[in-house]
């Protein structure tokens, strides 16, 4: 409290205009640090904003598109060329990096929105079988997404995409830590989203060995799916009911199993029953589906710098082999 | 709206111009009303009709207390309005506790059967603004102070923005006052509060969430079996982390008051430089301490009866006030083992040693710390599992999960620097009359909003808005 004790008139406005100067000062010498090293904008992707896409969702016709999945849904896409392939359709991407099965969403645009467009769905093995982290993103919109957080979001937004230094892992603590200890400027973030949700991986920008360390760490966590009795039964049970009302209401639902690379898919498919048991989940759900780690053409040759994601320079190739294998479903 | 968020920043930008452009000291309390409303409403609107429904509880029974002149009729009212928001309590936050331990029990015993609780949002300083309420009902009837003018004016009292969701517990006679006196705008009393908004504002977002979440989150939630190292450093970090983050609320919420012309009590008091475990709780949330002493210890008997009536009214004393802290086994251990301190420092005879000088003193005052970082592992384990490995590690039983090096350090730097300054405050050893010159204070400051505005960690609740 030692600041209650009496200060004078004179004294109360040097302190603020100095502070506001120490303010400006420190800002820009951040920011200017960041763009020196040629950092850029990037946005702090968390729940409000996932929120502020979903909200958009009602306003969607038949003829759109809504991206579900992980993070590769949200990094391997890239958006200029999908409103270039799709000029006429509309592309949310509500993706969830890190989250696994995205069935709690699907959950949710059945039951809370009239959406009867087009679903492409991310998925993996693992994640029909089970997972269901996405659900806390779904239950934020609808308990904590008020008008309040809705403009606390649109604000931030503005600013993340102005300033380097509000960007994810940009953060001025990261900053000052690493530059006292090491001497030299954070690791750079080597992914960028925007206001779209839309993120591209730029492997580049990563010094080689720590991209190494990377690749290294996510190789050694994989294992292949284990022979279980019913397994399959389990996934179908999982999703059918959403799928089927989803489609009786007219909508198209398509599974895409996206690329992670040579290496880490052969050590996931090493028994086979990555590719069989995805198969035969499809088969069962009767619905469009495209693995794109086992598709003979094109794909194979997309190769993940850290075993998990398209480069951002790939992304424009990607997309435009994806679309054109996609579309007849559409 | 939390203090944290730019929505709070233009929230004040718009109220505060208008407060003093108001001319009368009714509109000021009207605006004031209005802007603490939609500040609460902010979070989830249909909540503020479940406040209003506290305050008018609160209010009527209090009504009724002080025009009845049976004290059987008093005694009624009374206990019709404690339990009216009491049981809202309840409902609201031990409502799925307390069916969970029920289904559990059912199903221990095969007696009967109960289904999966049911889902209940649990309102933002549901445990504050009841615990205000309650207050002042028992106060009207205990004659301390007279009824409010208005409802209004009491709802103006329950639901000032400031402290409305995590405190400090204030009042009635502290706030009543403050209402009616003239608030012109004091420009060094403003400059005042935006220190303290400041000062709050940098220890719950850069120390508290910027550099103390991470470790412990790693070590409490990541890590299956830490090592001996990896539990105390993660342990200290987080006496550190909710020490700022819950007196970083109560610095931003007296700043935030006093650019209105409010004074709140003084939440927190250097309660690391504390010396006894009685001490502790005379410098930790100072509001709700007093409050249990209050409205519970007292009433409860006190310290008036023999030794083992004043150790079993601290217990029920702390282990209740460990379960408002949060509805689970965790807390009431927490609280169990504040009264079995407290009640071990009794039996000992060393009550409160804050006296204690020189180098006994500041030993007395390490091994409080040290205990109070024990005492925090229930607090945080998130399961019983969880709390045996974090305290045998502690124990130093443990070959498990190291802590990186640098996230040790930190740890304890953090926890060594909050302990000394916390012991030359309580030792009377800061300077209290050295003041750094406008020019210098204002970059010292302008450097912390600097990393408050920059520190950009993920979108963290402050620890007690679930309280």
């Amino acid at each position: 409290m030692d600041a209650l004790r009496p200060i004078h008139r004179r004294y109360a406005i040097t302190f603020c205009l100095t502070c506001l100067a120490g303010l400006l000062a420190c800002t820009a010498t951040h920011e200017w640090l960041m763009r020196r090293a040629g950092r850029e904008q990037t946005l702090v992707d968390d729940e409000a904003l996932w929120a502020t896409i979903r909200m958009e969702v009602p306003q969607l016709s038949g003829n759109d598109i809504l991206l579900l999945g992980a993070s590769r849904m949200q990094t391997d896409l890239n958006e200029a060329a999908l409103q270039e392939l799709l000029p006429d359709r509309r592309v949310l991407n509500l993706a969830i990096s890190g989250k696994g099965s995205s069935l709690p969403v699907l959950q949710d645009i059945v039951d809370r929105t009239s959406f009867a467009g087009i679903l492409i769905i991310d998925e993996t093995v693992t994640t029909l079988e089970a997972g269901n982290d996405q659900q806390s993103f779904v239950d934020s919109f609808h308990r904590d997404f008020t008008f309040d957080r809705r403009v606390n979001r649109t604000i931030e937004t503005w600013l993340q995409e102005q300033l380097v230094c509000l960007g994810f892992g940009q953060s001025s603590i990261r900053l000052w830590l690493t530059l006292l200890s090491r001497g030299r400027l954070p690791d750079p973030v080597y992914t960028v989203t925007d206001a779209d949700r839309f993120t591209q991986s730029f492997f580049a920008r990563i010094r080689p060995e720590l991209l190494a360390e990377i690749r290294r760490d996510r190789l050694a966590g994989q294992v292949p799916p284990t022979e279980e009795e019913n397994s399959v039964a389990t996934a179908v049970a999982r999703w059918k009911a959403a799928l089927e009302a989803f489609r009786s209401r007219g909508g198209r639902a398509i599974f895409v199993c996206m690329p992670v690379g040579n290496e880490r898919w052969i050590l996931n498919n090493s028994n086979g029953l990555a590719e069989s048991r995805w198969n035969q989940i499809m088969d069962a759900l009767q619905v469009p589906a495209l693995n794109c780690n086992t598709s003979a053409e094109a794909f194979p040759s997309f190769e993940t710098p850290d075993a998990s994601h398209v480069d951002a320079n790939d992304t424009d190739r990607f997309t435009r082999e994806l679309v054109a294998r996609l579309t007849p479903f559409f | 709206m939390v203090f944290d968020s730019y929505t709070y920043v233009l929230f004040l930008c718009l109220i505060l111009p208008a407060y003093y452009w108001l001319p009368s000291l009714a509109g000021k309390r009207a605006l004031l009303l209005v802007g603490s409303l939609y500040f609460y409403g902010a979070w989830n609107p249909p909540f503020t009709l479940l406040l209003l429904f506290c305050s008018l509880v609160a209010w009527v029974s209090a009504e009724l207390i002080d025009r009845s002149t049976a004290p059987q009729q008093r005694r009624l009212w009374l206990v019709l309005g404690i339990g009216l928001n009491l049981g809202l309590l309840v409902f609201y936050k031990y409502g799925m506790f307390l069916w969970g331990n029920a289904r559990a029990l059912g199903e221990a015993t095969h007696w009967y059967q109960l289904g999966v609780a049911p889902r209940i949002t649990l309102p933002v300083g549901i445990s504050f603004f009841t615990f205000q309420a309650m207050s002042y009902t028992f106060d009207v009837f205990l004659k301390r102070h007279g009824r409010a003018r208005s409802f209004r004016d009491f709802l103006l009292y329950i639901s000032f923005f400031p402290q409305l969701v995590a405190g400090p517990i204030v009042r009635f006679h502290e706030f009543s006052e403050q209402m009616y006196t003239p608030k012109p705008f004091r420009l060094p009393l403003a400059v005042a509060g935006l220190q303290l908004i400041i000062l709050g504002l940098f220890q719950k977002v850069v120390i508290a969430d910027g550099i103390c979440a991470e470790i412990v989150d790693i070590v409490y939630d990541q890590m299956t079996t830490p090592s001996t190292l990896a539990a105390w450093g993660g342990t200290i970090a987080f006496a550190v982390q909710i020490y700022c983050d819950f007196a970083g609320y109560s610095t931003t919420a007296i700043g935030t008051a006093l650019l209105f012309g409010y004074q709140l009590p003084l939440n927190f008091n250097a309660p690391y430089g504390a010396v006894g475990f009685s001490d502790f709780w005379r410098r930790w949330h100072i509001s709700l301490s007093t409050w249990l002493r209050d409205y519970l210890f007292i009433p409860l008997g006190g310290s008036r009866g023999s030794q083992w009536e004043t150790i079993r009214n601290l217990m029920i004393t702390m282990v209740l006030g460990g379960l408002w802290h949060g509805a689970a086994w965790t807390f009431v251990i927490w609280g169990a083992m504040h009264g079995m301190l407290l009640s071990a420092e009794r039996l000992l005879g060393r009550r409160s040693k804050e006296g204690a000088t020189g180098m006994v003193g500041h030993l007395l005052a390490v091994i409080t710390f040290l205990a109070i970082c024990l005492t925090w592992v229930p607090f945080r384990a998130r399961s019983f599992d969880s709390l045996r490995q974090l305290l045998t590690a502690m124990a130093g039983f443990s070959h498990g999960t190291p802590l990186a090096m640098k996230h040790v350090a930190m740890a304890i730097a953090l926890g060594a620097i909050l302990f000394v300054v916390h012991r030359l405050r309580v030792s009377g050893l800061s300077s209290r009359s050295w003041s750094p010159p406008a020019w210098a204070a204002g970059l010292v400051y302008g450097g912390m909003l600097y990393l408050i505005f920059t520190a950009a960690s993920s979108n963290r609740n402050f620890i007690y808005f679930q309280f």
